[in-house]
C-alpha cells in the first residue's frame, strides 16, 4: 500500500477508495469479472474453443464428459465450444444495440427536455406511443421481414430501446437545466443549441451510463428470444438463444445439456452486466461514497 | 371541476390522438416492411394476371392513405381483415385465442404482484436480514435469465425429472374436452359448468407457465416494494408516528399505502412486459393462445394477422399506460398530470 500512498495526490486516494469499495461489495467484483470474461470471449473465444463450433462431427448427443466438457448436440457440435464463441454474436449485438440506442435517444432526449415548444413535447409523445408496441413481436416482424442478419437485429433492437433513453435523458435534463451554470450560460449569450450540447448533454449522461449495461443485457435477452423462435441470427452461427432452441425438444428426451448450459451462459452474462450497472450507480453518485 | 376529474379528463383527451397515431404507426410498419405479400403467397412463377388480381383483391393497389382509411373503417366495425393462413377473419382468430393468453397473464400478474408485495414488505421490515439478502439475490438472478429458459428449466425439473407436471403440450390433456365456452378461460368455464375434472386438469396445465411468468418478474416488484418502503420509513410522518408510539402494524399499513404509487406504475409496466414475454412462454408450452398465433403469423408472413395482433396488443398497452398515469395522479396529490 506504500507505493499507492506515494502516488500523486488524488490518484492515490482514488485507488485506495476503489480498493475499499470493491472489498465491501463482493457482488460488484463478481459483476465486473463476469463482464471481463465475456468481453474477452467476444474477442478471443474462437481461439480458445477446443472444437470448431460450426463443424458437425459424428459424436452426436454425447453427455458431458472428458472428450466434450458440455456434451454435444444432435449434429455432433460441441456445446462448450459454441458457448465460448457465442459472445461474438450475442455480446456484439447487445453492446452495439445499446450503444446505438444511446446515440439515438440521448440527443433527442436533450432536445425534448430543453425545448419547451411543440417539437419538444411531440418527440416525447411520439416515443410514448412507440413504447406501447410489444417489443418482442415488433422485433420479430422487422427482423423476419427485413432479413435475418446481425446488423438488422442490432438496428431493430436499438430502435426499440431508444425511447427509454429519450425518457431518461429528458427527465435528467429537466433537473439539470435549473442549475445556475445553465442560467449563466444563457445570460452570457450562448445559443440554445450550444447550451444543449455543450452544457446540458455532458451533465445528463450519468443515468445513461448506468442504464447502458442494463440495456445491453436486455438486448442480449431479446436476441436470444428472437433466435429461440427462429427470427434471429441464422444457424449454424453459434448464439445462445438458438442453442437453447435446438436443445428445447431434446430436454423432454433427457438430453438436458444442450439447452441448459447456454441458458446459464446468458444468465451469467446478463447478471454480470446488471451487477456492473449497480456498481456504476454507486460509484457515480457522490452522495453515496 | 375538482382535481381528480380534471386529471382524468385531460389524460383521456389525449387518448384519441395517441390511438390514431398508434394505429397509423402499426399500419405503416407492416405495410412498409420489405417483401411483397402477394408474391410470397403466390410463389415466384405465378402469372402476372393472378398477381394483379390478388393485389387488387387485397386492396394493395390503392394508395397507402386510402388503404389506411379503409382499414380504420373496418376496425371501427370490428373487421380486421381475413387471415391468409387460417382463412378466417382475423377478429375471429383473435377472439378464439385471447382468453387463453389472458388467463396466463392475469394469473401470472396476480401471483407476481402478490408475492412481490408480500416478500417486499417482509424484506423492508428487516433490511439486511436473511429474507432481504435472499430476495435481492433472487431478483437479480431471475431477471437475468430469459423467460423461456426459466420455463424450460421448470419443464425439465417438474415434468421430465420428477414427473409431477403434465407435458408442456397445451391447456388440457389429450383426453380432456374443453368446457362449454362462456369466457374462453378454462378455469372459469369449467367451474361454471361444474366440471371439476376439467378444472383440475386445466389448473395442472396452467401451473408451470404461470409460475414461469410470475417468478420471472416477481423479483422486480419485490425490489421496488422494498426500496420504496425503506425510503418512506425515513420520512417525517413515519418518524413522527414512531415517536408518538403508533403500533408497528398500523405504521406498516400507512407505509405501504404511501409506497403504492411507484409500485403500481412498476406493476403496470411489468404487465406490458409480460404481454411481450407471454409470446415466448406460449411457444415453450404450446399454449395455442395469441402469443403462438403472432409467432406463426410472422413466420408465414400473414400481414393481416400480424397487423391485427399488433393493433390489439399496442392498444392494450396504450390503455394500460393511460390507466397508470391517471391512477398515479389520483393517488398521489403531489403529482401534476
Amino acid at each position: 500500500m506504500d507505493g499507492v500512498k506515494r502516488l500523486s495526490g488524488t490518484l492515490g486516494r482514488d485507488v485506495r477508495y476503489l480498493v475499499g469499495f470493491f472489498r465491501a461489495r463482493p457482488l460488484s467484483v463478481v459483476g465486473l469479472v463476469l463482464v471481463l470474461i465475456f468481453v474477452s470471449l467476444m474477442v478471443f473465444g474462437r481461439s480458445l474453443a477446443p472444437y470448431d463450433p460450426e463443424k458437425a462431427s459424428s459424436d452426436f448427443l454425447f453427455p458431458p464428459g472428458p472428450k466434450h466438457w458440455m456434451g454435444t448436440d444432435r449434429a455432433g457440435l460441441d456445446v462448450f465450444s459454441r458457448i465460448l464463441v457465442a459472445p461474438q454474436v450475442d455480446l456484439t449485438i447487445g453492446l452495439s444495440a445499446a450503444a446505438l440506442a444511446v446515440l439515438i435517444g440521448t440527443p433527442l432526449g436533450v432536445i425534448s427536455g430543453y425545448m419547451h415548444n411543440w417539437y419538444g413535447s411531440t418527440i416525447a409523445r411520439v416515443f410514448d406511443v412507440l413504447q406501447c408496441l410489444p417489443p418482442f413481436v415488433v422485433a420479430m416482424c422487422l427482423v423476419a421481414f427485413a432479413g435475418q442478419s446481425v446488423s438488422n437485429v442490432i438496428i431493430v433492437i436499438a430502435l426499440l430501446n431508444s425511447p427509454l433513453f429519450v425518457r431518461l435523458v429528458r427527465s435528467k435534463v429537466h433537473s439539470v437545466q435549473e442549475r445556475k451554470f445553465v442560467e449563466a450560460a444563457a445570460c452570457l449569450g450562448n445559443s440554445k443549441w450550444r447550451i444543449m450540447f455543450r452544457h446540458l448533454l455532458p451533465n445528463s449522461l450519468e443515468p445513461v451510463l448506468i442504464q447502458f449495461p442494463v440495456n445491453a443485457g436486455w438486448a442480449i435477452l431479446l436476441t436470444s428470444g428472437l433466435s429461440f423462435v427462429g427470427a434471429g441470427v441464422r444457424p449454424p452461427t453459434p448464439e445462445w438463444g438458438a442453442m437453447i432452441a435446438v436443445g428445447a425438444p431434446l430436454l423432454v428426451t433427457g438430453q438436458w445439456w444442450v439447452a441448459m448450459f447456454p441458458g446459464i451462459a446468458v444468465g451469467l452474462c446478463v447478471l454480470g452486466l446488471a451487477l456492473s450497472a449497480n456498481a456504476l450507480e454507486i460509484l457515480l453518485d457522490p452522495t453515496r461514497r | 371541476m375538482d382535481r381528480p376529474a380534471r386529471a382524468v379528463l385531460t389524460r383521456i383527451a389525449l387518448v384519441i390522438p395517441q390511438l390514431i397515431g398508434l394505429t397509423a404507426l402499426v399500419f405503416l410498419l407492416v405495410r412498409l416492411l420489405p417483401g411483397d405479400p402477394v408474391i410470397s403467397r403466390l410463389g415466384g412463377v405465378a402469372p402476372q394476371e393472378s398477381i394483379d388480381n390478388l393485389r387488387h383483391k387485397l386492396g394493395l393497389d390503392l394508395p397507402i392513405h386510402v388503404q389506411y382509411l379503409n382499414y380504420m373503417k373496418g376496425l371501427l366495425h370490428g373487421d380486421l381483415g381475413d387471415s391468409w393462413r387460417t382463412a378466417q377473419p382475423v377478429m375471429e382468430d383473435i377472439k378464439m385465442r385471447l382468453p387463453a393468453t389472458l388467463e396466463l397473464l392475469i394469473l401470472g400478474m396476480g401471483i407476481a404482484v402478490f408475492l412481490g408485495l408480500l416478500v417486499g414488505v417482509i424484506s423492508a421490515g428487516k433490511p439486511g436480514g436473511l429474507v432481504d439478502r435472499l430476495t435481492i439475490l433472487y431478483a437479480l438472478l431471475a431477471g437475468s435469465m430469459p423467460e423461456f429458459y426459466i420455463g424450460l428449466i421448470l419443464v425439465f425439473v417438474f415434468y421430465v425429472t420428477l414427473g409431477v407436471a403434465p407435458a408442456p403440450a397445451g391447456r388440457l390433456g389429450i383426453a380432456m374436452l374443453p368446457p362449454p365456452r362462456l369466457t374462453g378461460m378454462y378455469l372459469i368455464d369449467s367451474v361454471m359448468a361444474g366440471q371439476w375434472d376439467t378444472f383440475r386438469d386445466a389448473l395442472r396445465h396452467l401451473a408451470l407457465p404461470v409460475i414461469t411468468l410470475s417468478f420471472w418478474q416477481a423479483g422486480a416488484i419485490m425490489k421496488m416494494t422494498r426500496s420504496t418502503m425503506l425510503q418512506i420509513d425515513e420520512s417525517d410522518f413515519i418518524n413522527y408516528a414512531r415517536l408518538v408510539g403508533v403500533k408497528p402494524s398500523i405504521m406498516r399499513r400507512y407505509t405501504l399505502r404511501n409506497a403504492l404509487p411507484p409500485i403500481i406504475s412498476l406493476a403496470i409496466t411489468i404487465f406490458a412486459i409480460l404481454i411481450g414475454a407471454v409470446v415466448l412462454i406460449e411457444q415453450v408450452f404450446s399454449w395455442g393462445g395469441l402469443g403462438q398465433y403472432s409467432v406463426q403469423s410472422v413466420i408465414s408472413a400473414d400481414y393481416e394477422a400480424v397487423t391485427g395482433f399488433l393493433m390489439i396488443a399496442a392498444s392494450i398497452s396504450l390503455l394500460l399506460f393511460i390507466v397508470m398515469d391517471v391512477l398515479y395522479a389520483l393517488i398521489d396529490p403531489r403529482v401534476k398530470l
